[in-house]
């Protein structure tokens, strides 16, 4: 019993050490920019913002661990993951990023993680990235039709 | 009496979990990168050309990663600006690449300081977070002319060859 108990735990914290979440653009039809650069061989700031708004963007995970939680049943009684990808491709078509030498400029771009637990009750874990896009002109001149 | 105890403990219970628990959260800026830097698999060049993964070439991988410790339910973070604009400086220089295209973020709570028993309670128990980027360092498979015309007529640009050569302590000559 007790060696059950222990790995119990164990599992636990191993599996919410190993919880994370990522943000990413690969599904994004313009470029998505972190720094002040626009383009290549462009300088630094020199990407005009289309217009004033700007839009949440963010990934987020939360893990809900709760060995104990549901009397006689020993071991994980409910594991939750709720997680968002941020849809960069809305992102642009919203903010109206041009067609052509359009992006999205990534900013206040914010990491965290954070862990409450009464163990062996339960673990309660969340992981987030998040920040704020804009639409920019990355580029001026010609595009291919 | 009893129920009184129990109203008493109810509410130290409802107040700790709302008053949060051990970690920590981060800025992460890339402010003085010298090369652009896309979470899309596209970038632009300095003609408006849309230049996608499939048409660069991958000259290496960028990987940076920092680890971060908080207090008081991460509410207080010391170094709490991630700035990965050496590491993209640096191994960008080093791979003789244009551009990193492909960034992704990820946050974790990867560290045992968060995941010790009872003590994230306490308000001056360290948490942490930990940060990683990663993505693809590209360049374009033929680079065009310095002396192209529609980068030379737009303000704001500037000739390639002086393009990314903002020093920095951690750039290391090409071989």
């Amino acid at each position: 019993m007790r060696l059950q108990f222990a790995v119990i735990l164990a599992l636990a914290s191993a599996a919410l050490g190993c919880a994370s979440t990522t943000l990413g653009g690969s599904e994004a039809r313009v470029p998505v920019l972190l720094g002040p650069v626009p383009c290549i061989g462009c300088a630094p700031g020199s990407a005009t913002r289309v217009t004033p708004a700007t839009m949440p963007a963010g990934s987020l995970r939360k893990d809900l661990v709760c060995p104990f939680c549901v009397p006689l049943v020993p071991g994980p009684a409910y594991v939750g993951n709720w997680e968002h990808a941020t849809a960069f491709k809305r992102h642009a078509d919203y903010l109206g990023a041009p067609g052509c030498g359009g992006a999205l400029q990534l900013t206040s771009l914010r990491a965290r993680a954070w862990t409450f637990a009464i163990p062996p009750f339960f673990w309660y874990t969340g992981n987030g990235v998040d920040g704020e896009v804009t639409a920019v002109r990355a580029s001026e001149g010609r595009c291919s039709p | 009496m009893n129920g009184r105890a129990i109203g008493r403990a109810s509410a130290l219970a409802v107040a700790l979990t709302a008053a949060g628990c051990a970690g920590a959260r981060v800025a992460v800026t890339a402010d003085r990168a010298a090369y652009p830097i896309s979470l899309s698999d596209s970038v632009a060049d300095g003609s408006g050309k849309l230049w996608r993964r499939s048409e660069l070439v991958k000259v290496g991988t960028f990987e940076a990663h920092h680890t971060s410790i908080g207090f008081a339910y991460s509410a207080l973070t010391p170094r709490s600006t991630v700035d990965v604009s050496d590491d993209v400086n640096a191994q960008v220089a080093a791979s003789a690449g244009e551009a990193v295209v492909g960034l992704e973020i990820t946050s974790s709570g990867a560290c045992a300081l968060n995941n010790v028993p009872v003590l994230p309670i306490l308000p001056l128990w360290p948490g942490c977070v930990r940060v990683e980027v990663k993505g693809d360092i590209v360049k374009r498979p033929v680079a065009p002319s310095v002396a192209q015309p529609v980068a030379r007529s737009q303000p704001g640009l500037r000739p390639l060859a002086a393009a990314p050569t903002t020093p920095t302590a951690n750039t290391r000559p090409l071989k």
